[in-house]
């Protein structure tokens, strides 16, 4: 096991570490009891609870990285203990978590504040923070578990949050349905965690996480050498659900429904990070196919999704496929063996995924004031009414555009130096693997160039160009005729307001430049958040390639910094100026079939529809019908013989049993009908009768003496 | 003057004691059922003369007097309710 290293004897950070996990779940628990009755609906206690998390987390990361040795942080205690059965719990806090603690809290922080101003008015503003603060909980024990089958809990947790905030505004049935979706995909990943981590269990007899990373074939309890694979696999699709990747990746559009800050604050930074967070953690235990098919998958992914985000309209769309690209970029940095890669492109890409979308809630709200003081009939999301927003919304703008540089990937910015490093990892994995493998990074960077038109169109057709607001579009692609074009002003007074919402998006822009991860703009090799991770690897350090020795190696990346440089913003410029230009775009009448192939996602979801949702559908009414009709008839028939029995009783009961004893009555009344007859009420017959029986008498003593 | 035999004064009483007690059950008149306990009340008498001497056939035909005058006066109250003195019309004491 590895040793726990405190650097405070007094185990100040325990308390630390305790209060980091602890808040957010304390706030959780009071929020859904108090919520309601607090003053202001308990915003500012979900808020706080989430920096004093932050806050920890912070302490906590300065106080273990400022020593030079590798620390962990460990905390374990008895959970379930069961005969030969031995289960631990508690955290295990190596660089990886303390990294993504901070990330998560911090992000989740900037969500908080923008909520405030986003959520404002909304009838369930209480409930909005329970579920908050519980996904938070549920993420940081992702995070920090030391032991898997406490990772498995947190993350159903994290998925139950997930599914509560999609369907949030639970009146819109596409809501509830997409959050049904999610929830559904997400579980059929668990069922692959599931055995996952029962394979890991029958393998090597524990489920504590530096232990399970320790484990060498033929150690522990023992076991065929394919639950390897079973495990690495189930552990796989665990994560593909929860991280949207192919073929588990179409709840993520769906879950746009739900508020934009939680699409920035899940489905962007944190939440469909945990997959990649779990491969990143239990790489060791990987065998090298199961990790090829995770770059495959992942790069397939990524194309796939950048293609579908090309034609979208709705601007929540293009950045819930520009996210699952994203994440196949660092599905595709696990797989080839660079996790650091991963994880790097995953703190970078939470910043400017988040940034973004907070940057479009923002653009949503405005347009959703603008509908209400126009009185329009528009869809806010669709970017077709849009256009020329760039100078209404300066400051969304500037921070829009500085986060599409990083997502793009443009030198001097974040996402340049995260996705370089992924590309030139895939690249040295691929050169060693040879042939049909170099394919692989070679799609991964034309999909880089895909994610540079689609972002750019995205970029035109909100910011530049003339206003297309008040134009009600009529089919896919149409905007109008350019004859009707009538654009309605700007209203006065809708001013970009709102320092809780501004405040974050100016931050996390902060955060988009290059500065703060490296201080070569070019090449991250020596990014201490790279170092950090390196450092903590079970395996030997990371071999980066160095742009000096190895020609290979120096051409790759050279290249690659062409691309960047070069054809990135060439393609920036030509979507730019296809969708910038002069106001309406009229698209063509019909949507080629290629744009209609790529608007339906490939038609993935009907082909599961067609497959899945129908038989299972069909099943219910089957399972209905059987229900309703042979058991319930069933029952019915069985009621019916208890009833005719009852009623069989009842006339046995009515006939005989009664039917004796009116009988006997009857003779009774007959014996006394009989007997009253002598009551005649003739004084002479009494009489003659009292003289009858006077001399029977009379004879009877004359005979008997 | 010689004695009368016994058996003349018994078989003269059963004699009236039969036709009084004929009257009473077969007559639809209740005077003529007063008359044939009269009769039977008079056999009776004449049986107590037979064994008994004169002196408590006086007492009885006394007795028989006082009977007769109140029977007399319910006859006479039966009349007013029921309007009728046949005895075979008054069953109010049928079932």
């Amino acid at each position: 096991m590895t040793l726990s290293i405190d650097t405070f004897p007094d185990h100040s950070l325990t308390v630390l570490v305790w209060i980091v996990l602890g808040s957010p779940f304390l706030a959780f628990v009071l929020q859904s009891f108090l919520g309601e009755k607090l003053p202001r609906k308990g915003d500012w206690l979900s808020l706080s609870c989430n920096a004093v998390s932050f806050a920890a987390a912070l302490l906590l990361s300065l106080n273990v990285f400022s020593g030079s040795a590798e620390q962990v942080l460990r905390y374990s205690f008895t959970w379930v203990q069961a005969g030969s059965l031995h289960i631990q719990a508690g955290y295990y806090l190596d660089s990886l978590s303390l990294i993504m603690l901070v990330l998560v809290t911090f992000i989740a922080l900037l969500v908080h504040l923008y909520s405030i101003g986003y959520m404002k008015g909304d009838p369930r503003y209480h409930r909005y923070w329970a579920y908050l603060s519980l996904f938070l909980a549920a993420m940081l024990g992702v995070v920090a578990s030391g032991n898997l089958l406490v990772t498995y809990m947190c993350w159903e947790l994290v998925g139950l949050a997930s599914y509560l905030m999609i369907g949030f505004w639970l009146e819109r049935d596409k809501a509830v349905q997409a959050g049904k979706k999610a929830f559904i995909i997400n579980r059929i990943g668990d069922l692959g965690f599931l055995t996952g981590l029962m394979a890991l269990f029958s393998l090597t007899g524990t489920f504590d996480i530096p232990a399970l990373n320790q484990y060498m074939p033929g150690e522990g309890t023992g076991g065929p050498g394919w639950l390897v694979y079973l495990a690495a696999g189930g552990l796989a699709l665990g994560a593909f659900a929860k991280s949207a990747q192919f073929p588990l990746h179409t709840w993520l559009p769906d879950a746009m429904e739900g508020p934009t800050s939680i699409s920035a604050l899940i489905h962007a930074a944190t939440m469909v990070a945990a997959g990649v967070f779990l491969l990143a953690r239990l790489h060791p235990l990987f065998p090298e196919e199961v990790l090829s098919v995770i770059a495959v998958l992942g790069t397939l992914t990524a194309f796939l999704a950048a293609s579908v985000a090309l034609v979208q309209y709705d601007i929540k769309k293009v950045l819930a496929w520009s996210t699952i690209s994203q994440l196949g970029y660092m599905m595709l940095g696990i797989g080839t063996g660079s996790y650091q890669g991963a994880i790097f492109h995953l703190v970078t890409h939470a910043f400017f995924k988040c940034l973004l979308f907070l940057a479009a809630g923002f653009i949503i709200h405005q347009m959703h004031e603008l509908k209400h003081r126009r009185g329009l009939d528009i869809d806010e999301q669709d970017m077709r009414h849009m256009g020329g927003l760039r100078k209404h919304l300066p400051l969304t703008f500037t921070v829009y555009t500085l986060g599409a540089a990083a997502l793009v990937g443009l030198p001097f910015f974040s996402g340049f130096l995260s996705k370089e490093m992924i590309l030139l990892e895939a690249f040295h994995w691929s050169t060693a693997k040879g042939g049909a493998w170099n394919l692989v990074p070679v799609a991964a960077t034309f999909t880089a160039l895909l994610t540079a038109w689609y972002i750019g169109r995205q970029w035109s057709l909100v910011f530049w160009g003339k206003p297309r607001t008040g134009q009600p579009a009529a089919g896919p692609g149409r905007v109008n005729d350019p004859g009707e074009f009538d654009p309605l002003a700007w209203p006065e007074g809708l001013k970009e307001t709102g320092w809780s919402m501004k405040l974050p998006m100016i931050l996390l822009a902060l955060f988009t430049v290059f500065a703060w991860f490296s201080l070569n703009p070019f090449h991250a090799e020596d990014a201490p958040l790279v170092r950090a991770l390196t450092v903590t690897a079970a395996e030997p350090a990371l071999e980066l390639p160095d742009p000096a020795p190895g020609g290979a190696a120096r051409w790759i990346g050279g290249s690659l910094l062409v691309v960047s440089g070069l054809l990135v913003p060439l393609v920036l410029a030509g979507s730019c100026r296809k969708y910038a230009g002069p106001a309406p775009f009229t698209p063509p009448a019909r949507q080629h079939p290629v744009a209609k192939f790529l608007y339906e996602g490939w038609y993935i979801d009907k082909i599961y529809n067609r497959i899945f949702t129908r038989p299972v559908m069909k099943l219910a009414e089957a399972a209905r019908f059987s229900d309703r009709k042979i058991i319930d008839g069933l029952i019915h028939t069985l009621a019916g013989f208890g009833v005719g029995l009852s009623k069989f009783i009842a006339w046995t009961d009515k006939y005989l049993v009664d039917g004796f004893f009116r009988w006997m009555a009857a003779r009774v009344r007959s014996a006394g009908d009989f007997f009253r007859g002598f009551q005649t009420g003739s004084v002479q017959q009494y009489f003659a009768l009292a003289m009858l029986g006077l001399i029977l008498l009379f004879l009877v003593t004359l005979f008997m003496i | 003057m010689e004695l009368i035999p016994l058996e003349h004064y018994l078989i003269i009483s059963a004699l009236l004691f039969c036709i009084g007690l004929y009257a009473v059950f077969s007559r639809r008149n209740a005077i003529l059922v007063l008359i044939g306990v009269e009769f039977m009340l008079n056999a009776a008498i004449l049986n107590l003369v037979a064994f008994g001497g004169h002196l408590f056939a006086v007492f009885a035909i006394v007795l028989a007097a006082a009977t007769v005058a109140v029977a007399l006066a319910i006859i006479m109250n039966v009349y007013s309710h029921y309007k009728t003195i046949d005895p075979e019309k008054i069953k109010d004491l049928k079932y």
